[in-house]
């Protein structure tokens, strides 16, 4: 059996090609006193993109960003920004600008003072420094707050102080560590999008680190799923979400239903695999398979398979039987527990498109789960 | 009826709780205070107690003050007091200096060092606590006499061909002085240093600024008022330092807390320290004050 790599089973376009990538990350590696922190990690960022880093706490996600700032030295590997190697130059000295999580906002300056402070290390002129500070507030809306102190504002607030503060600096690229984790939901969604617009308008290199996955989903162009120190899988959020290289990243983004099988005969629509779980063989159509008897993993979204009262006449479609025992209702769609005859519970969800106060399904009731052929991804790592 | 007889409870306790720490201040602070404000409006008389009163009464409500302002008017006539004030304000002043020079980097140091190493540096700190500041004292006579361990050192290794006159010295009342207080302007330091955001630095450093530049915007400023809590503990301490300039000091070294125990034990003039006592007092507590606005305005901002 030959494992994939996880970048063969792009099926979406990439973004704009470019000769060189602008950001360029060759084998970091960090160890925090025999605990490896960052794991080999290998990555290019091009200009322009929206990149975000996304894992769980603890997977070495801010330890790589401090890494781009300069703020943790790897222990092996490169840094290249722009062409620049960039992997000895102290902080100071990189054309790069974070935001951090608590924001780091100097509690002894004002507003107005805390935007210019980047730009007073610099040998700019007093009146420049006036000017591009005053339309850097203005972009983030905080003109009238230019002489209140970070500790008189609220969270969204300050968030914006510390956006600016790197902004002003016109950095080649702009990092974020979890920069809207201390906002409450209404707020995270609203400034996702305003983050987003922000990275348009001024056309900078964003890399953003969440643990938050609709946070990553909603803003990036691309993604990178990180787990122990390593990067599992790089790609657009549809291809990531889509097709997972691996059951970790199948599991961390999104629900997934995940059964063990084993890889049967070929059939005309795709392979035909063994799943003592689901009782029956199912059939996947093909994707990159290798090997014959092989062990692996099939995954299914909830939101791709149909439930229904009555099995469908399609041949092409899988099918099996089982019980609801559980219905969740989130009002814009309901999610359904279905146990099988094997005891396995799988998960479906149905977008509640009609409305009406009457359920079709209800439980206990005996349903079919089905789902194309294409539907189900074979996932061998 | 309960919820009453545990509010009353609990009132009581504030009061008490509230109330030993204030009647503290009046036995031990105030009482005293107010004697020797009386003691130094009266004069000096041969007998017991060696003061004249201040008031006498007639009976009744009516009374007639006896007392005047002629130990203050006599402080003022002669140079004495008054280059004694002057040079306990300089000392102290340079001394705080010196602490404060010598212990920022030291504290800087300590909040930056991690676990076993910091508490070792703290203990360190500390340790000369253990010793009676009197003893730590009369060991650098020890080391500073003519034939000290430190003019021995420097006899022995070629350096000086005659012994330097280090003790009783403006020198030694200034290396006593920094000595002995050292530890309260690191103290405070630290507490201020430890307890700074440290991700303030890196994002300083992210923004461009260079370390020299991150000391003076950042870690400085911030870092004000363990600079100014630490300055107090010395400053005010060392202005009326007696025993330091007593053993290190020569005769030429004139400092107050001298002036006032020579008028004491050696004059026997009660009210005439007292005064001086008074001026001292009110000249430590002009920095107090400000310190306590400075420390209200500083609330004010948060």
């Amino acid at each position: 059996m030959t494992v994939r790599h996880p970048t063969r089973q792009l099926t979406e376009p990439r973004l704009p090609a470019q000769e060189m990538p602008f950001i360029q990350l060759e084998n970091l590696t960090k160890t925090y006193a025999g605990a490896v922190a960052v794991n080999d990690v290998s990555l290019d960022i091009h200009k322009g993109e929206l990149f975000s880093l996304l894992g769980a706490s603890g997977c070495g996600k801010s330890t790589l960003l401090r890494m781009i700032a300069g703020l943790v030295n790897p222990d092996s590997g490169k840094i290249i920004i722009d062409g620049v190697d960039m992997t000895q130059a102290p902080p100071y000295e990189r054309p790069v600008n974070m935001v951090f999580q608590s924001y780091a906002l100097f509690p002894h300056m004002n507003v107005e003072q805390n935007v210019g402070f980047g730009l007073r290390q610099e040998n700019i002129a007093k009146s420049e420094i006036k000017d591009r500070v005053a339309a850097m507030l203005e972009l983030v809306e905080l003109a009238d707050f230019a002489r209140r102190k970070p500790q008189n504002m609220s969270g969204g607030q300050r968030q914006r102080v510390a956006l600016a503060r790197a902004l002003v600096k016109q950095p080649k690229v702009l990092l974020l560590d979890e920069p809207l984790a201390a906002l409450d939901k209404k707020l995270r969604q609203r400034t996702q999008f305003e983050l987003v617009n922000l990275q348009e308008k001024t056309g900078i290199t964003f890399i953003l680190v969440t643990h938050d996955q609709d946070e990553a989903m909603t803003m990036s162009g691309r993604i990178g799923v990180m787990n122990t120190g390593a990067l599992q899988q790089i790609g657009t959020p549809a291809e990531i979400y889509e097709y997972p290289a691996s059951r970790y990243v199948a599991d961390f983004i999104g629900t997934a239903n995940m059964f063990d099988g084993v890889l049967g005969r070929e059939e005309e629509a795709g392979v035909s695999i063994h799943c003592p779980e689901l009782g029956h063989d199912i059939c996947v159509a093909r994707r990159g398979l290798a090997g014959d008897g092989a062990p692996l993993t099939v995954m299914i979204r909830p939101e791709k398979m149909q439930i229904s009262l009555a099995p469908g006449a399609d041949e092409n479609v899988n099918q099996v039987i089982g019980t609801v025992t559980d219905i969740g209702y989130l009002g814009d769609m309901s999610i359904y527990h279905v146990r099988l005859a094997s005891g396995r519970v799988l998960q479906a969800s149905q977008l509640n498109s009609q409305h009406t106060s009457e359920r079709k399904i209800t439980w206990q009731d005996q349903v079919v789960l089905s789902w194309h052929a294409d539907n189900a991804v074979v996932l061998v790592q | 009826m309960n919820r009453n007889a545990r509010f009353t409870r609990n009132g009581a306790g504030r009061r008490l709780v509230v109330g030993v720490p204030y009647l503290w201040m009046v036995v031990f602070f105030l009482l005293p205070f107010l004697i020797l404000l009386r003691i130094s409006f009266s004069e000096s008389r041969i007998g017991l107690p060696p003061y004249t009163e201040v008031f006498e009464w007639l009976g009744g409500l009516s009374f007639r003050v006896l007392g005047s302002f002629s130990n203050y008017q006599f402080l003022f006539t002669d140079d004495l007091y008054l280059s004694a004030y002057a040079n306990s304000v300089k000392i102290a002043a340079i001394s705080t200096a010196l602490c404060l020079l010598i212990g920022y980097p030291m504290a800087l140091g300590i909040s930056r060092v991690r676990g076993q190493a910091r508490t070792l540096l703290l203990m360190l700190v500390i340790l000369p606590f253990w010793t009676s500041f009197l003893i730590r004292v009369y060991a650098w006579i020890g080391l500073l006499k003519s034939e000290g361990l430190i003019n021995g050192l420097l006899l022995w290794a070629g350096i000086i061909d005659s012994p330097l006159a280090l003790l009783y010295s403006p020198f030694a009342v200034y290396l006593g002085i920094t000595y002995s207080y050292l530890p309260f302007m690191i103290l405070p330091l630290y507490a201020s240093l430890e307890r700074m955001d440290g991700s303030l630095l890196e994002a300083a450093a992210d923004l461009g600024a260079r370390p020299m530049a991150v000391f003076l915007n950042v870690t400085l400023p911030l870092s004000w008022p363990g600079v100014i809590a630490g300055s107090m503990l010395v400053f005010i301490p060392a202005i009326g330092e007696f025993v330091v300039p007593e053993l290190l000091g020569g005769t030429s070294t004139l400092m107050i807390g001298k002036v006032l125990w020579s008028e004491f034990f050696l004059n026997r003039d009660w009210p005439l320290a007292s005064a001086v006592a008074i001026i001292m007092l009110i000249i430590l507590v002009l920095p107090l004050v400000w310190w306590q606005r400075h420390q209200q305005q500083s609330e004010g901002d948060k």
